[in-house]
């Protein structure tokens, strides 16, 4: 965890004081470390001499004692040895000598006599050895058993008559033994060497020895011996590193070898590491010390330092739950509860915020909702709103204004509409800026919120208000200005303005056409607008779109006009020859019967003219009510001739009709459509002069070859012709060509006009065509029935509730035979007879239709007129033949109207295809009905 | 127009009139009457002939009916105002629609007599006689 606080990149700061204390410590220490090393090293050195010198002088003392104790030895020995000649024979002389010989052995002297110089020359020897005549130390060097020892020697001469001939030599060993007692005093190492050559060591290492030599050469030990006193060496032995001192081994006050004291410098290393070790041990409990510390420091200084740092943090943040905890009632402990009375504080007046924010917000949204409303309601009135302030400068201006007036809010947001516009396009909007409230009243409901200092009466530049507001009167305002004043300050002149000024905000209305964008009447009611306390604040422009009504209006003026028009045209000629006849009764009969039959046309023109008129008028109010469904046209074409056949008879005209193979049927209003045939083939029978030729065509029509969905009547006439400035109003109301020698009868000039109306409402288009003297064609458009509408009633359809169903016995007893070669209607048929109960069988052509005739004897035969082979005719007449089958009703479907054949040869029925359920049904009732009375008049016989 | 009864009627003196109208029935009535009363009769039944027999005839008073094809009777009107041959001619107006309309929509007629439909024939020629006695 700790480690995982260092690591965090928070706690970063703490790692560098951290690790910066570290370094210190580190640094610290190591310095010391190598100070109290050196320090160390340097005085152990120091020591190291001077103990040795310490050690050298001790061993200069021993030697001495040991010289002084072998000398004593030596005397006393002699001197016992002259003497146990006197005491030989004495006890004495023997129990001394034991003891002698006893301390002796405990001081590791060893005594030996001498005797008997047998020549001078060894006598010569010794002297020169010193050994003898002379009582002295000195070293000597002996060889026992392959062993050089050597001995601190002394040596007394035991004179027998003035002659020498024994000496006592007593010598102690400079050994192994002697050197390992001196080191137990000191702790040093001892090494003796003589002569080069190295005698004893208390060190047994003979690598210790030979780097003895590699130091003391020859030169040195001869400077040593002769006197130049104490050496001081270091051995360079990286294991074992050590200080020597040579010194010169002196018996005798004579130099006669060396010794070299030398202690081991390890125990400085030993020392030095010691130092090291304590350090990094010091080091490290500082260290942990720290450490143990900074935990401490953290968990309590820093830790709630921290936890307030990052609630601040959360706080900041939003998070106004947050709380810390208070551990401690020092001044962090007083921090944190500040902190937590801060924070609910804050929490407190957040949440008031927060409640007074909901309620603004809600009354914002009131507001908003409420301008929205507004708002909506301006953008989708029908009407052009503009709010004008009182400096003519627009405030308000809804889509629709923009859109009348052909202006964007951009344009003129904030301009003054006052004068003429540059931008020819803000034309309109300036026609309305003109339109003033009455009596041009703003400059003066601008001084309504003036107070009585405003008062108008100081105002002399504004009389036009005085007057209208009757404040003033005219003569008044020069002569009676000051006087009036006088008076406004007092008494109510200012009073009486507001009141005759607020009298006069009456609305205006006013109409204005404008030209563009496009063609427009606008019926504008200017209102002033006011704030509660009587400011003028602007008017209000509110237009609507009177364009329609006015056209309708002018429509309705000139409709009128030109129906007096034509009624008065008649009643002139009426009336003319009625006067005539009147004023002159004694004209000759032709001539009467001449005046009386134009009377009489023009009557028959006017009746047909009063006519026309009501019809369109009905039209044109009511509307028609097309009763579409899908008509064939070959037949509706064939009616319409029929009506005219004898018409055209007369002018020998002959009709001729076209139309296309398999035609599709037209969606139309049988009724009005043979209205507009029967027009068209009037006008053209009657400007078609004798013998001429009329041809009606019907096809589908084409556009760029592709069969379209509309189907195409001609009505072609090589009659007279149009002239072409006639040709596109031939279809207004009332429009009609003078025709001096115009048939026999003068048209309404409402014939095309109707034909044009119908057609549009079916959703066709009518067009003429003609070259004058020519002929002229007309052609009119209607849609093509689509599939779906042929008329193949669904059987709940065909019988609802409040028919009368068929008599349930009839139904059990009557059976049906179908016969039509295509299975559609064969379907169709059976479907429908079976839904009402009835038995069905079918045949598909003659020869099967006989046959089930005769073996089946079905109550009726339901027969196509045309099919392949044996047509329906053939199979007709072979049933009335049979006397098997001459009693089945037959009612014969075609496509054709001409029943004559069918009934001609015995049919019951006859019905034009498309047959739909209800005509199919009143046959059906028919045939029941018939054959019902004929069962009652048989079984009527039968009780006879 | 050899009876005598016949000849105190004509008052016409062979006086020409242009009498223009589109409905033959009207035409032939008003030809009828004024031929009666000793004028003799020019006809025109729409606009342009009426413009064309003006300015190629002499004529001392034309009866123009305002509503006629090709050119309007008002048309034909003010192109005879403008001619300075026909600036002076007699013009008797047959309307319709009355007066007023003509009159209110401005459309140039001043100084025209009116007669409107349906007018007494005898009453015409009455008009006719008057205005050609003041000229």
């Amino acid at each position: 965890m700790f480690f995982k606080e260092f690591l965090n990149r928070q706690n970063r700061i703490h790692l560098k004081i951290i690790v910066t204390f570290l370094c210190f410590v580190l640094f610290f220490a190591i310095a010391q470390t190598l100070w109290t090393t050196r320090r160390m090293s340097r005085d152990f050195e120091a020591h190291t001499t001077n103990r040795l010198h310490g050690y050298t002088r001790l061993l200069n003392e021993v030697i001495k004692e040991h010289e002084d104790k072998v000398s004593f030895y030596a005397q006393f020995m002699a001197d016992v040895t002259k003497l146990s000649d006197e005491l030989t024979d004495t006890g004495v002389g023997r129990s001394v000598l034991i003891y002698l010989l006893d301390s002796l052995k405990k001081d590791r002297v060893r005594i030996r006599l001498y005797r008997g110089f047998t020549t001078d020359q060894e006598r010569r020897r010794l002297v020169r050895k010193g050994l003898l005549g002379i009582r002295t130390t000195t070293l000597v060097e002996e060889h026992t058993h392959g062993k050089s020892v050597l001995n601190i020697a002394a040596v007394a001469p035991i004179e027998r008559a003035g002659d020498i001939r024994e000496v006592i030599i007593a010598e102690y060993p400079l050994d192994h033994e002697f050197l390992r007692a001196v080191e137990k005093k000191t702790g040093a190492d001892f090494t003796l060497i003589y002569k080069g050559r190295l005698f004893s060591s208390t060190i047994t290492a003979p690598l210790y020895n030979e780097s003895l030599f590699d130091l003391l050469d020859e030169t040195l030990q001869r400077e040593i011996v002769s006197g130049r006193g104490t050496v001081i060496r270091d051995v360079p032995d990286p294991s074992n590193p050590r200080k020597i001192v040579f010194n010169p081994l002196s018996v005798n006050f004579k130099n006669l070898g060396i010794y070299a004291v030398s202690e081991s410098l390890r125990q400085v290393l030993l020392n030095k590491r010691r130092i090291v070790f304590q350090n990094i041990l010091i080091t490290a409990i500082i260290l942990i010390g720290v450490v143990l510390l900074y935990n401490l420091i953290l968990s309590r200084i820093t830790q709630p330092i921290m936890d307030l740092s990052s609630a601040s943090k959360q706080v900041a943040e939003g998070n106004l739950d947050v709380r810390v905890a208070v551990k401690t009632k020092d001044e962090i402990g007083r921090l944190g509860e500040s902190f937590n009375v801060m924070v609910n504080q804050l929490r407190q007046s957040q949440d008031e915020a927060k409640k007074r924010m909901d309620e603004l917000s809600r009354l914002y949204q009131k507001v908003t909702d409420e301008r929205n409303i507004s708002k909506s309601i301006l953008d989708n009135l029908s009407s052009g709103v503009i709010l004008f302030d009182s400096d003519q400068r627009v405030v308000l201006i809804n889509p629709t204004a923009q859109q009348w007036l052909g202006i964007k809010e951009g344009q003129i947001k904030g301009r003054q509409i006052v004068g003429k516009p540059k931008d020819p396009s803000l034309e309109p909007l300036y026609m309305l800026a003109m339109i003033q409230p009455i009596e041009n009243l703003i400059q003066c409901w601008k001084h309504f919120d003036y107070d009585k200092g405003g008062c108008p009466a100081f105002r002399s530049d504004d009389p036009h208000c005085w007057l209208t507001s009757g404040t003033f009167h005219r003569d008044e305002i020069a002569a009676k200005h000051t006087e009036k004043s006088k008076e406004c300050a007092e008494c109510d002149v200012y009073q009486r303005f507001r009141t005759s000024l607020s009298a006069k905000r009456e609305v205006k209305f006013e109409e204005v056409e404008l030209t563009k964008p496009q063609h427009r009447v606008l019926k504008v009611a200017v209102s002033p607008v006011f704030d509660e306390h009587e400011k003028f604040l602007g008017r209000i422009n509110v237009f609507s779109d009177v364009t329609s009504e006015r056209e309708i209006d002018r429509l309705k003026t000139e409709f009128v006009s030109l129906v007096s028009h034509e009624l008065r045209t008649p009643l002139s000629s009426i009336k003319a020859y009625a006067e005539i006849l009147l004023k002159r009764p004694d004209r000759d009969r032709g001539q009467q019967v001449e005046f009386l039959s134009i009377i009489n046309d023009e009557t028959d023109r006017l009746t047909r003219l009063i006519n026309d008129i009501l019809n369109i008028t009905k039209i044109e109010e009511r509307g028609v009510d097309l009763e579409k469904k899908p008509l064939n046209m070959p037949q509706i074409i064939d009616k319409s001739i029929s009506a005219f056949r004898s018409y055209a008879q007369k002018k020998n005209i002959e009709i001729e009709m076209k139309v296309e193979n398999r035609i599709p049927k037209a969606w139309a209003d049988e009724d009005t459509l043979l209205q507009v045939l029967a027009n068209l083939l009037n006008n053209a029978i009657k400007y078609t002069p004798q013998s001429g030729e009329i041809q009606i065509s019907a096809a589908r029509l084409r556009v760029d070859s592709r069969a379209s969905k509309e189907i195409e009547v001609k009505v072609k006439d090589n009659g007279i012709g149009i002239p072409t400035q006639h040709l596109d109003r031939i279809f207004d109301r009332f429009y009609r060509i003078a025709r001096p020698q115009g048939g026999d009868e003068t048209g309404t000039g409402l014939g095309l006009y109707f034909c044009k109306y119908i057609v549009e409402r079916h959703g066709g288009r009518i067009r003429a065509e003609s070259i004058e003297g020519e002929g002229t064609t007309f052609a009119f458009t209607l849609p093509i029935a689509k599939k779906s509408r042929i008329r193949i009633k669904p059987i709940s359809d065909v019988h609802p509730a409040n028919q009368r169903p068929y008599r349930g016995e009839l139904r059990e007893k009557a059976s049906f035979l179908v016969v039509d070669d295509e299975k559609r209607i064969r379907d169709f048929l059976r479907y429908y007879l079976q839904e009402a109960g009835f038995t069905v069988y079918e045949a598909e052509n003659g020869i099967q239709a006989l046959e089930l005739a005769r073996t089946m004897n079905p109550t009726a035969i339901l027969l196509d007129a045309v099919m392949p082979g044996m047509d329906g005719y053939a199979v007709l007449k072979a049933l009335k033949e049979d006397e098997k089958t001459k009693d089945i009703s037959v009612i014969v479907l075609s496509g054709a109207e001409d029943s004559k054949v069918a009934m001609g040869l015995g049919a019951a029925d006859y019905l034009v295809k498309p047959v739909d359920g209800e005509t199919l049904n009143r046959a059906i009732r028919d045939i029941l009905a018939k054959a019902t009375d004929s069962i009652n008049l048989d079984e009527a016989n039968v009780e006879a | 127009m050899k009876d005598p009864k016949r000849e105190e009627m004509v008052t016409g003196r062979g006086k020409r009139i242009l009498v223009a109208d589109d409905e033959p029935n009207i035409l032939k009535s008003v030809k009828l009457v004024l031929e009666e009363a000793g004028y003799q009769v020019l006809t025109a039944m729409d606009g342009e002939e009426t413009l064309r027999v003006a300015r190629n005839e002499k004529l001392d008073l034309i009866i123009l009916d305002i509503k006629m094809p090709k050119i309007s009777g008002q048309e034909v009107y003010r192109r005879l105002r403008e001619d300075t041959k026909t600036k002076d001619l007699p013009v008797v107006l047959l309307t319709a629609i009355g007066k007023e309309i003509p009159e209110r929509e401005g459309w140039g007629l001043s100084g025209a007599d009116y007669v409107t439909k349906p007018f007494s024939p005898y009453g015409i020629v009455e008009r006719v006689n008057e205005i050609l006695r003041h000229s």
